[in-house]
């Protein structure tokens, strides 16, 4: 057997020794019985003194390796390619409309897009784009704009896909939720979507402030009277609707998340799923670039809400293991905008120097995009991140972050996971917050 | 040695252990040859993903971001 050196074996402050593996993401407090031989197994890279329980636990969960670490990494390099190439799965984020009722400060879509809405032979174009492309299993993100301003083409969407008897189709979406009503909400909950994400940027003064509503009307009010309907439709039927409630954190309302998490909570119970999610800046002249949060500061955040305040939030602990890191690092996924343009991020869809086609002219990657998302900017192709403890949990992060990072030559959103700032203090407190049953891992 | 968070190589991967003939059941499909890992690969026919095997003849299931071919 290998002994990997993805793992970390450490003092914690207050509660022992301790033993992260990367591998699975297994993590374990080690008796001080043990301590000196599983030292020594790290020393000498022999594990036959191991007593046979621990072995048997570390071959289970790669501690200990079948193979060398280099020869895993390269296989699971391998099985990353097929998936990135697998044409098996179509993933497509759909923008049905560019129109919003909000007017977000910060809007990335800004003043790039006008209020398009997608006209019937675009549809039918992204009918005919999924009927190519043979999958069998397809998932949508209904996105914006806003999407549920157009509602209708969502319904004749569904409508549409329903027809093709795909072996598969998921669907879920991200809105501001301020055009919820109880049909919608029961078409939502209905047809299953896995997640309907809806957005607060902090308190009621500081959310209106950043995400006002274009008719002048209180935004924050307004979502929080659609979060009613919600629970008023589910609170009393032992159902659950996956609602993510993402709350934006910067400077300006770092400090108030607990206030507004332990509203919402109060409130809904655990209906809803409330996360902290740190605001990002597309380069230093942007005008919110001064707001965000180093990564230093976001990584105390995260201590600080589980010590002081008692929250976990998923940060804490690496998320799953996966094989792609972002979805735009799969060539079957897609970004379709209401012209019918084909985009591979999200935050693209209104730069045409990013568009790598359309559904009604075709595949035309002009810029070699697909390559930069799909090949060049994922973590089994950097130094830093092939001896990380933490690649196969983030995969090199965000591709987009990571190749707007090499264009200006310096940091302008950090691409790895906040646990790598100080993993001992994370998992220690990861451990405590478990202990206490807290942790939303 | 207590375990706070044990999971296999696999299941940290979202995929789950079975042996052919079990995928085979459940998935309706048929097993077949493959020419990129040592092993065979088994053709779903419930979600339309393929799974493959590895060496050990032990099944790697698909999840949407898993290892469908």
């Amino acid at each position: 057997m290998f002994v990997s050196k993805r793992i970390l074996f450490f003092k914690s402050k207050e509660n022992g020794y301790m033993l992260f593996c990367g591998n699975s993401n297994s993590f374990y407090q080690i008796d001080d019985e043990n301590v000196s031989v599983i030292q020594k197994m790290i020393d000498t890279g022999k594990e036959d003194e191991l007593p046979e329980e621990i072995r048997t636990e570390f071959i289970k969960s790669g501690v200990l390796l079948k193979e060398s670490d280099e020869e895993f990494y390269n296989r699971l390099k391998f099985s990353s390619y097929l998936t990135r190439f697998s044409k098996n799965h179509l993933s497509l984020t759909i923008a049905p409309s560019m129109a919003c009722n909000f007017k977000c400060v910060y809007c990335y879509e800004g003043s790039k897009v006008k209020n398009v809405t997608m006209t019937q032979e675009v549809m039918d174009g992204v009918i005919e784009f999924i009927k190519k492309s043979e999958c069998k299993a397809l998932s949508i993100t209904w996105y914006g704009g806003e999407p549920l301003c157009a509602w209708d083409k969502i319904l004749e969407f569904n409508k549409k896909i329903e027809e093709l008897n795909l072996k598969s189709f998921t669907q879920d979406i991200v809105t501001n939720g301020s055009l919820l009503d109880e049909e919608k909400i029961n078409f939502i909950y209905d047809k299953k979507f896995t997640n309907m994400q809806i957005t607060l940027d902090g308190n009621e003064e500081i959310h209106n402030a950043s995400r006002p509503m274009k008719n002048g009307g209180n935004s924050f009010q307004t979502i929080m009277s659609k979060l009613d309907l919600v629970y008023k439709l589910f609170k009393d039927q032992n159902k659950k609707i996956p609602v993510s409630i993402r709350v934006n954190i910067s400077e300006k309302n770092a400090n108030c998340y607990y206030d507004l998490y332990k509203d919402i909570s109060m409130k809904y119970g655990d209906l809803f799923y409330i996360y902290p999610a740190f605001v990002t800046k597309s380069d230093d002249s942007d005008c919110h670039a001064s707001t965000c949060l180093s990564f230093e500061k976001e990584a105390e955040f995260i201590l600080r809400l589980s010590n002081e305040k008692g929250i976990s939030t998923d940060k804490l602990f690496p998320a799953h293991n996966k094989l792609v890191g972002c979805g735009a690092q799969r060539i079957n996924n897609y970004v379709i905008s209401p012209n019918g343009d084909l985009h591979k991020c999200w935050e693209d869809i209104s730069d045409k120097n990013k568009c790598v086609g359309n559904v009604l002219t075709g595949y035309r990657d002009n810029n070699n995009i697909n390559y930069s998302f799909i090949v060049d900017s994922t973590g089994f192709e950097i130094e830093e991140c092939k001896n990380c403890l933490f690649v196969y949990s983030c995969m090199g992060g965000c591709p987009r972050f990571r190749m707007n990072n090499e264009t200006a030559g310096k940091i302008i959103n950090p691409v790895c996971v906040n646990i790598k700032n100080n993993p001992e203090e994370f998992l220690e407190t990861f451990y405590k917050m478990q202990k206490n049953q807290k942790c939303c891992c | 040695m207590k375990n706070i968070k044990s999971n296999s190589i696999m299941e940290s991967f979202g995929m789950k252990e079975m042996d052919v003939e079990e995928l085979m059941q459940i998935s309706g499909g048929e097993e077949e040859s493959c020419g990129v890992w040592i092993g065979c690969r088994v053709k779903c026919t419930c979600n339309g993903s393929t799974y493959i095997t590895c060496p050990s003849k032990r099944i790697l299931e698909c999840t949407s971001w898993g290892m469908a071919l």
